[in-house]
């Protein structure tokens, strides 16, 4: 008799561990996604503003027109290869990314050397804003990772390993820092002090 | 990354079991109160009638004339129920306080993209904020105060509030004021602003009852008849009972300050954790410091909702060991801060060096 209430008692903490274990998965699960989703909404943002930015300096920097046309290819390839991803595939829009990124320093260093360019009012708003969306491209990234890096790491740790299978938990990709200019973006300080 | 998850684990820690002793205390408060009656209830209880008449007068002991009552002894958990009601009810009451009354009380106006730069740039950096801290951008408000100063408002997630003096946006720069955001915002996400206001609650309660206790201390006990041992007991527990309302103020008083300096280095911790750049909140608090004027809009009741206190005597540099203080010295939370960014480099060097 003892020994079948043992045996019960155990059978239930084992049960409520594992139910435990699964649901931390499932709601790690979705705050990685949640995660995602904030990259690609701040992305939009960066891929949007772009336009704006272009049109507002295109008159006064005809000559410059090679530095223009990278930034608006590199977006536009920027913009299709984040239509169709999914944290499995974050190396790919990072190295997208990374690209515009570049095209975009190259574009703003020009804008620097213009003086005339910096005195309206609308590029330096421009500016502001187009700092502050990397920025947030940056902290979305870095929320992103931080939450990939616990999801993946409780998928391997007991007892939630146990569960991984059964919550189709697999581990997500980290989005990666890989060009120099990319590392140097958040200090990029475009402001006009 | 360890080092302030670590922190904030046992930050936590530390704030829930003070805020236990808290309630411990406070059950203590009403609960002895209703021991003492249980163990003199036996005997004559014309004192406790004369010490809290307007309780007692129901007491089935003094209403039923009938039988012989010393034997019959009843718990009533009447003080236990009375406090606890009390406790609930103010917090209640305070918690449901409209946020934003604060805020106008501080002359406050809403800051907008348009009106300046510096008001877009603010805007822009409480944005970067939310999302490195996976939450939903507060209401932004700019407190016409040469003083640099921030503080932090709101109970729940669609009521929070960030206000900044005028003063700070023009002494920090774009990485300082990321610092300050964020550690307003640790504010609002680990939910300091709705602690502040319980223990705040608890602390005006506890300075209440030791008022209406030591105010009514003219009569003196006058336990007659009933079981010798339960007068004694009861007299001890009563005896414990009014020494700890005595000292019930000063304690909850200094254990209040204890958590809100427990919440502004878990604050700090939170900010560097989401700007990954402690120095430049370290630089912050150095720039807020320096700034010799106290911050004449913000009341002395809204000082722990400040990134550092608004009044000049908290500003001093090294006051190492103020018990009463709503904030920690700056120079510690500073040093605290550059530790955090001091292990990161250490510990990102160390990668590189395995790496390559």
């Amino acid at each position: 008799m003892t020994g079948l209430i043992v045996v019960g008692v155990i059978a239930v903490i084992l049960v409520f561990v594992l139910v435990s274990a699964y649901n931390r998965l499932i709601s790690l699960k979705g705050q990685t996604q949640n995660a995602w989703k904030q990259i690609d909404v701040q992305l939009k943002r960066r891929h949007d503003l772009i336009p704006n930015l272009i049109n507002s300096v295109k008159g006064a920097m005809e000559f410059e027109r090679e530095t223009m046309e990278a930034v608006i290819s590199a977006r536009n390839s920027a913009v299709k290869v984040a239509a169709t991803a999914t944290p499995e595939t974050a190396s790919q829009l990072a190295a997208a990314e990374g690209t515009l990124t570049t095209a975009l320093n190259r574009f703003m260093a020009v804008v620097e050397a213009y003086p005339d360019l910096k005195a309206t009012g609308n590029i330096s708003q421009l500016q502001e804003e187009l700092s502050s969306t990397e920025n947030k491209v940056a902290f979305a990234r870095q929320a992103y990772n931080d939450t990939a890096t616990v999801y993946n790491v409780t998928q391997q740790q007991f007892p939630t390993v146990l569960m991984a299978g059964m919550a189709g938990a697999a581990p997500a990709q980290l989005w990666e820092i890989t060009e120099e200019a990319d590392r140097a973006v958040p200090t990029v300080n475009l402001s006009f002090h | 990354m360890a080092t302030f998850t670590d922190l904030q684990e046992k930050n936590r820690r530390k704030t829930r079991v003070i805020v236990v002793c808290f309630v411990l205390f406070f059950i203590w408060l009403g609960a002895g109160l209703d021991l003492a009656r249980y163990y003199w209830s036996g005997g004559n209880t014309r004192f406790l009638q004369h010490y809290y008449g307007l309780f007692f007068r129901s007491h089935p002991q003094v209403t039923t004339g009938a039988g012989p009552v010393h034997n019959q002894k009843h718990f009533q958990p009447i003080f236990t129920l009375l406090v606890g009601f009390a406790g609930v009810g103010l917090a209640w009451w305070s918690l449901s306080n409209a946020s934003e009354n604060v805020l106008t009380a501080m002359c406050a106006r809403r800051a907008s993209k348009n009106n300046s730069p510096e008001e877009q740039m603010l805007i822009n950096v409480v944005e970067e904020m939310c999302i490195a801290a996976s939450m939903r951008p507060p209401k932004v408000w700019i407190i016409p105060d040469p003083d640099p100063n921030a503080l932090a408002v709101g109970l729940e997630e669609g009521d929070y509030h960030v206000a900044v003096t005028e003063g700070l946006l023009r002494a920090l720069n774009r990485d300082e004021l990321q610092g300050v955001i964020g550690h307003e915002l640790a504010h609002l996400k680990n939910q300091d602003t709705r602690l502040m206001t319980a223990l705040t609650v608890l602390v005006g309660l506890a300075a209440l009852i030791s008022e209406f206790v030591s105010r009514n201390r003219y009569c003196s006990v006058d336990v007659r008849g009933g079981n010798d041992d339960d007068n004694k007991m009861g007299a001890l527990i009563f005896g414990l009972w009014f020494f700890t309302v005595l000292l019930a103020p000063l304690a909850t008083q200094l254990m209040a300050m204890l958590v809100s300096r427990e919440r502004e280095y878990l604050a700090d911790a939170s900010s560097a954790q989401f700007t990954r750049n402690p120095e430049a909140l370290a630089s912050a608090l150095d720039k807020i410091s320096s700034a010799v004027a106290p911050t004449a809009l913000v009341k002395p009741a809204s000082a722990h909702l400040c990134i550092a206190s608004p009044t000049a005597s908290d500003l001093s540099y090294d006051c190492e060991s103020d018990w009463f203080a709503t904030h920690p010295p700056i120079k510690s939370r500073i040093h605290r801060l550059n530790t955090i960014g001091a292990n990161w480099k250490a510990k990102a060097a160390r990668e590189a060096a395995s790496a390559g």
